[in-house]
């Protein structure tokens, strides 16, 4: 066993460290209260060439491996969520199948300037009736001659407004449930492809999400993204447990972010003639927390070398997803309560935080998804 | 990084399983009812070379790491709690390991493994736990003897040890309280020592824990661990960041052996018609119960990890204990609910893991020193 990061992790985590505390920290604030897509921040970031972060040095990218990928989502994260959600967007599942699919033509119109920050990209899977149902899809795409057209609404997309490529889930037969989906892409500028409303979140502001309409899209033959039709649940499987432990990570960089606050304000409050981190409830809360984070980053990291490793990980990504999020969701309420009513005041960060974890509630999967997953794996389907 | 076992730690881990598979059952009930030591199974366990297997080799150890300990333990407390602490009676040998002069090294620690004598350490008194300092059996110098007064409680090994470490001031008027005190190794056939077994425990019912007294017990001065008085706080540390360990494995393996015995049962027991398996509530328990003990044994490996690279981080091993104690519990809770009535008899075998694993968040610091410990180590003093 060898539970140490290289020399190479330990220094990509510094450099990432002080890039997010630079750049991102002094934004974060701004960013939620406009809730606006953070243009000119991305422009400055895209040029630190992390959109590349997993894809081979070959074509521009820093080939990290997902232990590397782990620890630069939970910093991007602890900087701000609403710009970590659009950023590893484009790096994870807006670019994934066309990096795995796509034909050089569509590489270079699509994935090479999404790694550079000049193309922004999605992937589309919840519909307004369909989200932990995939099976459910409700948008078909039809064969027709050398075209697929593509016809429905997806829902909850990020970076959908802005998006200048989508990837989307598509049934051929909806009668076939999760053996009919499929994966296409979609760019900006074909007909029928339009952005619908906006939503006004709760959390995780400043990524701007919503729906995206596809009215007779017609694309060619070679948008399907995948070796064979009707593959799509198996090629999603690629990087499900990646997207899982991914979702994971961003709990960490919310928690750390939170637990950072609650340290500061700790330290410095006074109460009854003390600061109040001297006081041994407000300590036991710290140690609380620091034992979860501590746990939840061991899975972290356990999944990814998994998945590193390429050995079955989907029972231990499932459970690191919902533990971190669990976890984070504990600390954000914590250091909500240190921070005392300032702990309710727009002013400070704590609220944010608060805020911004409940999205970890549903993205990369539902616990109570989880759960049935984790039960099936362990106990068999339920007859 | 790499959490991989070894080769070498997965067949340390198989052999430990058949063994406690097939050993434990036939006497485990009979121990926990009777309050009873499984005297034969030691013998056993350390003919197969199980116990102390930390202890070096020039001493007669196997020279393992800790890593391996707590496989072990882990596999043992798997299938039986009271029986698997059979593993203790190495308690103390780290001590010797050490902090131990060459003549104590030799002289004790190749016993242990080898089933020649039991060890023990006496820490804890009526009014000494968590605050070790508040520990008042004495051991004054005379001539080139210590004699020892005083009294220790919860002594695990008590009345079957045949050496025991014990925690006594040594210097009453030292300013310096991380000075005050020193281990002495006493044998327990020395006049003025004796052990009372305490009975009526909830758990762990198979491992023997007892009140020493010691009146006027005089050893001679090469008893003193080490070469110099006044290390014993230092000592104790140490050995708490061992055992702290050890007893997170238990945790991890008393879970585990609770979870599997749930998994079974639920498979079997058929209500409404269908396996209560198939019920969403059930499924939803066993997911969480075993993300629990998934988390758990990450911690439990990182902190050997870091033992066995000679890194001793409190943080890291209070950590661990802390949160394999709470999750044991509450899985274990979990699996004992999923029996429904089954599992509060004891025939079913998995009442006894419920009582079994509290003593977790209890000794080698209570839950609440390891959250005092953690916190200190994040907010200072």
């Amino acid at each position: 066993m060898n539970f140490a990061l290289t020399d190479e992790q330990e220094f990509f985590k510094k450099m990432v460290t002080d890039t997010v505390d630079r750049l991102v920290v002094p934004k974060a604030r701004e960013i939620d209260e406009k809730d606006e897509f953070p243009r000119e921040l991305w422009r400055e970031f895209s040029k630190l060439g992390y959109l590349g972060l997993r894809y081979p040095e070959e074509i521009g990218g820093m080939n990290a491996d997902p232990v590397t990928a782990m620890i630069f989502y939970e910093q991007i994260a602890r900087g701000s969520v609403g710009f970590a959600q659009s950023v590893i967007m484009n790096i994870l599942m807006g670019t994934y199948f066309v990096f795995r699919f796509g034909s050089e033509t569509m590489k270079e119109r699509c994935l090479y300037p999404a790694m550079r920050g000049e193309k922004i990209g999605t992937m589309c899977f919840t519909e307004d009736q369909s989200g932990s149902d995939l099976s459910a899809t409700r948008t078909t795409a039809k064969k027709d001659g050398n075209e697929w057209v593509i016809n429905g609404t997806k829902m909850w997309i990020t970076n959908g407004p802005i998006a200048d490529m989508a990837t989307v889930l598509a049934t051929t037969d909806p009668s076939l449930g999760n053996n009919g989906l499929n994966f296409f892409l979609v760019e900006k500028g074909t007909p029928g492809f339009a952005p619908g409303q906006v939503l006004d979140k709760l959390g995780c502001r400043g990524t701007v999400t919503g729906e995206l309409v596809f009215d007779n899209v017609r694309v060619p033959e070679e948008n399907l993204l995948g070796a064979e039709v009707n593959k799509g649940i198996e090629y999603l499987g690629e990087i499900l447990d990646e997207v899982r432990v991914m979702t994971a990570a961003m709990a960490m960089g919310i928690a750390q972010a939170a637990f950072d606050e609650g340290l500061e304000y700790a330290r410095k409050r006074v109460a009854f003639g003390k600061t109040i981190g001297n006081y041994q409830l407000i300590r036991a809360k710290f140690a609380d927390m620091a034992t979860e984070m501590e746990a939840s980053r061991l899975m972290i990291y356990n999944a990814a070398w998994r998945i590193k490793e390429k050995m079955n990980c989907r029972k231990e990504a499932a459970m690191t997803k919902m533990f971190a999020t669990e976890t984070c969701l504990k600390v954000v309420d914590e250091v909500t309560r240190i921070w005392g009513a300032n702990g309710f005041a727009h002013e400070y960060n704590p609220q944010r935080h608060f805020r911004d974890a409940r999205f970890l509630l549903s993205g990369g999967g539902t616990h109570e998804i989880i759960k049935d997953f984790l039960g099936r794996m362990i106990i068999g389907k339920p007859r | 990084m790499d959490f991989a076992l070894t080769d070498i730690q997965r067949d340390i881990q198989n052999a430990a399983r058949e063994f406690a598979e097939k050993e434990f059952p036939n006497v485990a009930r009979e121990c926990d009812e009777k309050e009873e030591f499984p005297m034969e199974l030691w013998k056993k366990a350390c003919e197969l070379g199980f116990v102390g297997v930390f202890i070096k080799e020039e001493y007669g150890g196997a020279g393992l790491g800790y890593t391996e300990a707590a496989i072990l333990m882990e596999e043992f407390w798997r299938v039986d709690p009271g029986c698997g602490n059979l593993l203790l009676t190495s308690f103390g040998t780290e001590i010797i390991q050490q902090f131990g002069t060459e003549e104590q090294k030799k002289k004790y620690l190749g016993l242990i493994p080898s089933g020649k004598a039991i060890m023990g350490c006496g820490i804890t008194e009526p009014n000494a736990g968590s605050d070790v300092f508040m520990a008042s059996t004495t051991a004054v110098k005379d001539g080139d003897e210590y004699f020892i007064n005083g009294s220790k409680t919860f002594i695990t090994n008590g009345t079957i040890a045949d050496v025991i470490l014990v925690f006594c001031i040594t210097d009453p008027n030292t300013e310096e309280r991380f000075g005050k005190h020193s281990f002495i190794i006493v044998e327990t056939d020395r006049r003025g020592f004796e052990a009372t077994k305490i009975k009526g425990k909830m758990g762990i019912r198979a491992s023997d824990t007892a009140e020493l007294s010691f009146n006027d017990v005089r050893v001679p001065i090469k008893n003193l661990v080490g070469d110099a008085e006044g290390y014993g706080f230092k000592q104790v540390m140490h050995l708490f960041n061992l055992n702290r360990l050890l007893a997170t494995a238990q945790a991890i393996g008393a879970a585990q052996g609770a979870f599997e015995k749930a998994v079974t049962h639920i498979n079997k027991r058929i209500q409404f018609g269908k396996p209560i398996a198939s019920f969403q509530g059930v499924q939803f328990m066993i997911a969480e119960m075993a993300t629990k003990i998934e988390v758990g044994r990450n911690m439990l490996y990182k902190a050997c990890w870091l033992i066995d690279k000679g890194i001793f981080d409190p943080k890291a091993i209070s950590i661990a204990k802390l949160f394999a104690g709470e999750a044991s519990i509450a899985v274990i809770n979990d699996a004992v609910q999923l029996h429904g009535g089954y599992g509060y008899i004891a025939e079913y075998g998995v009442e006894h893991f419920y009582r079994d694993a509290k003593i977790v968040e209890i000794y080698e610091g209570t839950r609440e020193i390891e959250k005092i410990t953690i916190a200190r180590e994040i907010l200072g003093r």
